[in-house]
């Protein structure tokens, strides 16, 4: 299957099946993780935040694949995986291109987004249900109530808050601990 | 916090675009200007994105599997071709018996079935019952016995070919409340729309079929390759059942938050059955508690230790419930100071043969629920400090200190401070409250300290009250009854006149109409007016001269990690289980407490003794143990501090006789090692840990109460 229709999967709205698509690519960045000294469970970690990025830069619109998948992929594999062994030099830093360098934003952004949602995951079942419920699946308070079996939109409201809250929280002290 | 909920509401309403144009330019002016908003602009955004990896996430997961399934099944399908062309060629090739080629179709069997019918990749492998786990499994027969299933699980649908009981099927309607009896005697009750399909999110309507298999025998649970494990736990098992829901072939869910009713037919019943669901674990299926958890909104929280100099929001004393957390923290502290001045017995100094001025220095702390704990004071004798602490448990229960809404462990420290000067005339002062008093030189009553649930201030206090207007010494008094007393008093049931020379109390009929009513009259010694019983307290004489006046002092409480106990809880919890919270320093202040031995002080020793040293000990082993000195020739012991590897005494005599009692809890065991020394500098030593149980380290103790008799 060709990159093309890889991007029409994706939007299409089909990510699920676009990933799996692209899961052919795994092996390749397995074996480039297994190079560096990682395990198959750190390639697999590594392959998934990138294939995170690749969707959230799919998503914005000023973002253009220049390469094909399996480049793009592979230096975004290749820049989590020295992000996280921190082995990248200051000297190898200066000598990264203008293309490198977004890549490497995006990873270092990421790992913000990563923080946020282990706060997320930290709440407890009921908040993270409440606040997928009013994200993801844009639900009204009304229908949340509803849902959750909260007496009024009003508690489920005030609910949200505190959840929000909460993890946001969380996440202050993750990032100060960082 | 209510800007707060606005502002995210407004950055909510921008971000789905709802704002009209003027409202997003005022935005983004607002983003601006405001770096107040902007920093929460941008942890919303943060946070939003993180949200959408969840998302992203089970995306991800979603085509990982389908990859994986896709190039097993192709393995699979590669495979079986070999293998089908490899038995062709066996069977058109051997020719030596006819039963071989069969019996062998027969292992092969499952293989092509499993791989044909599942779904999905991760489980499937032959069902083999390998010959030592059968054994296995019989030989623990005895000890297991219950365990249940509950919920359709996705992950048992997966379950691997094994040799299947035939599942019965049975079709509901789902608009009914639905009650079912199975072949075996499962009744299982199933409220109305109950059921969702997973595909459309709905809850499912019209007939569904139930698919329900039941394992009771244990013949069938082995057939089935079912264990009873849950986590490397045994369980008894009192009946498995696997359900399975269809609609037109799609796997329904149980909707969250409803649940099927299912009551397991056992001829014995056993107490303590939980619910466990099951999930496959590579060939073993792992039972998995099933909790309510209805409670998960609060996150526990570790327990920290504000200061009270800089707690958001001070523990409070009951009656300072002012406004302002200042002059909270100032009233709070003021009562403190003079409820310990007035509670403090001076009289215990005078008779110690000390002079001049006395510090004590007092450590308390109040817990999260308000409750005096791990009070331990220095002085310069042992008998002030235990007076100091005798009057520090007495402190009311506080409203905890809280902070970032939580209530947490608050440490104070009062230093005691008082004068004693000459025979007839001490001067206290504690904290910021200057009490000038007489002592008079009568005689001291011994009181005997009796342990209570409640507080009760004076040697004669409310009970004594109680028992003098019942006009029965022996009049049980128990801390239902005072609040019943004071409810009453509210209630002008009861009633107290203050004359010049006189008390009475008059007491409404109502009392004794009342049912189960505690109140009785006695002939001789009542005078009724209007129906109502008028009770002169006894007067002096009529007390009793043999009646001993008790000291009612709060049953004394302890820390085990994060909660305070009394002092059978914290032995309960120490046998109990393996409960990491309670640290070696508690247990050695538990132990310590409850033995015998007085704490000192290291400051004693600045008077009198001759030669002090700086004693610090560095122990390898110590594994955060606790070590405490105890002084041969005093019987005393004192306390380390232990900072940073290094436990202090601070200072103690040279070349004193002493026993170093190292107490150490881990992994819920209790460690204990003495060693015999002398107190020199610079000390060198290891101990040598041995596992004891709570009572033989209380004997152990109990050694030093005799060590210089």
């Amino acid at each position: 299957m060709s990159d093309q229709n890889i991007l029409a999967l994706f939007k299409n709205g089909q990510p699920d099946k676009a990933f799996k698509k692209l899961y052919h690519l795994y092996p390749k960045i397995e074996k480039l993780i297994l190079s560096k000294g990682g395990s198959k469970a750190d390639a697999s970690d590594v392959f998934q935040e990138a294939l995170i990025i690749l969707n959230r830069n799919l998503e914005a619109s000023n973002f253009k694949l220049t390469s094909s998948f399996y480049t793009y992929l592979y230096s975004v594999s290749r820049f989590v995986w020295s992000d996280l062994q921190k082995s990248l030099s200051k000297r190898q830093l200066q000598e990264l291109n203008t293309e490198e360098v977004q890549i490497f934003q995006n990873v270092i952004e990421e790992k913000k987004y990563q923080l946020a949602e282990h706060a997320f995951s930290e709440i407890g079942k009921r908040c993270q249900y409440l606040l997928q419920l009013f994200y993801h699946k844009a639900m009204s308070f009304n229908d949340i109530a509803n849902v959750m079996q909260f007496k009024s939109s009003k508690i489920a409201k005030n609910q949200k808050y505190k959840c929000l809250q909460k993890a946001k929280d969380i996440y202050q002290t993750k990032l100060k601990l960082v | 916090m209510e800007t707060y909920n606005q502002h995210i509401e407004l950055i909510n309403n921008y971000l789905n675009n709802v704002l009209s144009d003027d409202a997003k330019s005022d935005f983004k002016d607002k983003l601006q200007s405001d770096i107040a908003f902007n920093t929460l602009y941008e942890e919303h955004i943060v946070f939003l994105k993180g949200l959408d990896r969840i998302q992203i996430k089970s995306d991800i997961q979603k085509g990982k599997r389908s990859y994986h399934t896709e190039k097993w099944l192709k393995i699979s399908g590669v495979s079986i071709l070999f293998i089908g062309v490899f038995m062709m060629l066996y069977t058109l090739i051997s020719n030596a018996s006819e039963n071989n080629p069969t019996s062998n179709n027969e292992v092969l069997n499952p293989i092509v079935l499993d791989s044909a019918t599942t779904q999905k990749p991760t489980i499937n492998k032959v069902l083999d019952i390998s010959e030592d786990k059968v054994i296995k499994n019989e030989s623990n027969i005895e000890e297991y016995d219950a365990t249940i299933i509950n919920k359709t699980y996705k992950s048992i649908t997966a379950t691997p070919g094994s040799p299947k009981k035939e599942a019965q099927i049975i079709r509901v309607n789902t608009q009914k409340d639905t009650s079912i009896t199975c072949k075996e005697g499962t009744i299982l009750k199933i409220k109305k729309g109950s059921f969702i399909n997973p595909n459309t999110k709905k809850i499912a309507t019209g007939t569904i079929d139930l698919k329900i298999t039941e394992y009771y025998k244990l013949s069938d649970i082995l057939m089935a390759n079912l264990s009873t494990v849950s986590y490397g736990k045994l369980l008894e098992t009192g009946g498995m059942i696997y359900i399975e829901v269809l609609q037109n072939e799609t796997v329904l869910e149980l909707k969250e938050n409803s649940d099927i009713e299912i009551s397991f037919s056992t001829k014995n019943k056993k107490s303590n059955m939980q619910l466990f669901y099951g999930q496959w674990t590579g060939r073993n299926i792992n039972w998995e508690l099933q909790n309510d958890v209805l409670e998960e909104l609060n996150i526990s929280e570790e327990i920290i230790e504000v200061p009270f100099a800089v707690i958001e929001q001070v523990p409070t004393f009951p009656g300072c419930e002012a406004e302002g957390n200042e002059s909270r923290k100032k009233c709070t502290s003021d009562a403190i100071s003079k409820f310990i001045s007035r509670n403090f017995n001076t009289d215990i100094g005078l008779g110690l043969g000390l002079s001049g001025r006395q510090r004590i220095n007092c450590i308390f702390k109040i817990d999260q629920d308000g409750n005096i704990i791990f009070i331990q004071s220095r002085a310069t004798h042992p008998r002030l400090s235990e007076e100091a602490n005798r009057v520090v448990a007495l402190l009311p229960k506080m409203i905890p200190g809280m902070q970032r809404g939580k209530s947490v462990v608050v440490p104070y420290s009062l230093p005691l401070l008082f004068t004693i000067e000459g025979k007839s005339n001490a001067t206290r002062q504690f904290g910021n409250s200057v009490v000038n008093d007489t002592i008079s030189m009568a005689n001291l009553i011994f009181n005997r300290p009796v342990e209570m649930d409640t507080v009760y201030k004076n040697s004669r206090g409310i009970i004594e009250t109680i028992r003098e207007v019942m006009h029965d010494k022996y009049f049980v008094v128990d801390t239902l009854f005072i609040q019943e007393w004071n409810q009453y008093k509210k209630q002008r049931l009861i009633r107290e006149i203050d004359g010049s020379n006189f008390r009475r109390f008059i007491l409404r009929k109502t009392l004794f109409e009342m049912k189960d009513s505690k109140f009785k009259i006695l002939e001789d010694d009542s005078i009724t007016r209007g129906g109502h019983v008028i009770r002169i307290p006894w007067n002096e004489t009529k007390i009793p001269t043999t009646t001993q006046i008790l000291n009612l002092v709060p049953k004394q409480r302890y820390s085990a990690g994060t909660e305070t106990v009394t002092a059978e809880e914290f032995e309960d919890r120490l046998g109990s289980q393996a409960n990491e919270n309670i640290s070696s320093r508690d247990v050695s202040y538990y132990v310590l407490k409850t033995s015998n031995l007085g704490w000192i002080n290291c400051d004693r020793f600045i008077n009198g003794r001759t030669k002090r040293i700086k004693y610090k000990l560095k122990i390898k082993n110590a594994e955060e143990a606790s070590i405490n000195m105890v002084f041969k020739s005093l019987n005393t012991i004192l306390p380390s501090w232990y900072t940073n590897g290094v436990y202090d005494f601070q200072t103690v005599p040279k070349d004193e006789d002493i026993v170093l009692v190292a107490i150490k809890r881990k992994n819920g065991k209790l460690y204990f090692d003495t060693i015999e020394t002398q107190t020199k500098v610079n000390p060198q030593m290891d101990f040598n840990f041995k596992e004891v149980t709570i009572d033989e380290l209380k004997k152990e103790l109990e050694i030093f109460n005799n060590l210089n008799n």
